[in-house]
């Protein structure tokens, strides 16, 4: 195994890194059927930018309130939904397509409910990660300058300047 | 006796992108909660509970599965194309004067292989959980899928030793060692096979099936029967011993062995 080789690796590493940074996947997608009085809650994951395409079919309205577990939590033991922390709230939508900041990645309560509760809605929610995925890009960028920057600099003097000087025998 | 880089980062850049391509599209069966007017709250904080842990387990399950299945191939082709080759051209002649023992010399081959694949394969998947689902990362979910999964690679590694040393080529062992565990994995969903034996084969899967028993996993396989600890645990020390036997057995032929 020879260290010189390393750039290699790295560079490949960053490479793989990055294209998968910039592959396309969905987070959930829903179609809930909100039959009279009947709301919907998914758990999911995202990161702070989801896109979010929302739509229904029969030109009712409907409400996505997004909200961390704990909040979840309490909504589902009866705080009404006045009194509970929504992290992002979509009121009496009948479509919605675009970019949304949730300011932190993490775990999400989504709570769907129509916006009349006696109308039923069938709505289609779609929820994808943005691309490229900015932490994933970074760290193959990184890597990949890492592969490059062992290619091309002069690590061998520095090895040899430390061989020299760093062993501590000697009145520097 | 080394591997070079280019092999240790191949095969790192292949499970992060395997575990990252499977966690994309995880299912969200089990992650929804149905909430009619006057909704339980008691049944439904369970279930919202049930669903944070369910997003835990099957995240860290389909971060594992499909690199295991490449696994499969990949041990065989590995000792096949590193070491029973290594009998052809010369290489074992070389390496057995030198003075260390020949026992010793088959141990270091089999732990190279042996971490390098249970290395690789768990840093894939780990590095996949931390860009995708990080917050649903359970130091105990994790050890009761790795720890099966190093013992299956383990087992894996020791028996196609065994078929290489026996064989001393690299045709044979290949195709032994993919017909072997491929052959008896695709024997298990049409339940030809008794689960005892499946699990004691391969610890993985019973493991999978213990922690999250609706994962479908992306293959057709399904697994079929409940699993309880006492299963995985039992697997697991089957297949150790197996292992265990399979290095020992390959040592005593490899001492006897004309060079």
């Amino acid at each position: 195994m020879e260290v010189r080789h390393l750039w290699k690796s790295l560079i490949v590493l960053g490479i793989v890194l990055a294209m998968i940074s910039f592959s396309p996947s969905t987070i959930i997608a829903p179609s809930d059927h909100l039959t009279e009085g009947l709301s919907y809650g998914h758990l999911i994951q995202c990161p702070e930018n989801p896109y979010i395409v929302a739509d229904q079919r029969y030109n009712n309205s409907f409400s996505l309130y997004f909200m961390t577990p704990e909040e979840g939590f309490r909504l589902i033991n009866g705080t009404p939904i006045e009194n509970i922390t929504l992290t992002y709230s979509l009121e009496n939508i009948t479509e919605y397509y675009g970019f949304i900041n949730l300011h932190e990645p993490g775990q999400y309560f989504l709570f769907v409910t129509a916006s009349n509760q006696s109308e039923s809605v069938f709505s289609y929610i779609y929820i994808f990660r943005g691309i490229p995925q900015v932490r994933l890009l970074n760290t193959g960028l990184v890597t990949l300058l890492l592969g490059i920057l062992i290619r091309y600099y002069p690590f061998s003097k520095l090895v040899q300047l430390y061989k020299r000087y760093g062993k501590g025998d000697c009145d520097d | 006796m080394s591997y070079p880089f280019p092999t240790i980062i191949g095969l790192l850049s292949l499970f992060i992108y395997i575990a990252s391509v499977s966690l994309q599209g995880l299912p969200d069966h089990g992650m929804q909660l149905y909430l009619p007017i006057g909704w339980d709250p008691v049944v439904m904080t369970d279930e919202l509970a049930a669903a944070i842990r369910t997003m835990t387990t099957r995240a860290s399950a389909l971060s594992i599965v499909n690199s295991f299945h490449i696994v499969l191939l990949l041990i065989p082709l590995l000792i096949a194309f590193n070491f029973a080759l290594s009998f052809g051209n010369g290489q074992i002649r070389t390496l057995v004067s030198y003075p260390i023992g020949r026992g010793k010399l088959l141990l270091v081959k089999s732990g190279l292989v042996f971490i390098l694949i249970a290395t690789t394969v768990t840093v894939g998947a780990i590095t996949g959980l931390i860009f995708y689902y990080p917050f649903s990362i359970d130091v105990v979910v994790l050890g009761q899928l790795l720890i099966p999964l190093w013992i299956t690679v383990f087992l894996m590694t020791t028996s196609c030793m065994f078929i290489a040393v026996l064989s001393r080529s690299a045709p044979i062992t290949a195709v032994g060692g993919i017909g072997l565990w491929v052959g008896i994995y695709i024997m298990i969903p049409g339940q030809s096979i008794p689960p005892f034996l499946a699990y004691s084969l391969y610890p993985i899967l019973a493991a999978i099936n213990f922690v999250a028993p609706e994962s479908p996993g992306p293959s057709p396989f399904s697994y079929l029967w409940t699993t309880s600890m006492t299963d995985v645990l039992y697997g697991c020390g089957i297949a150790l011993a197996l292992g265990i036997l399979f290095l020992y057995f390959s040592i005593m032929v490899f001492r006897r062995l004309e060079v």
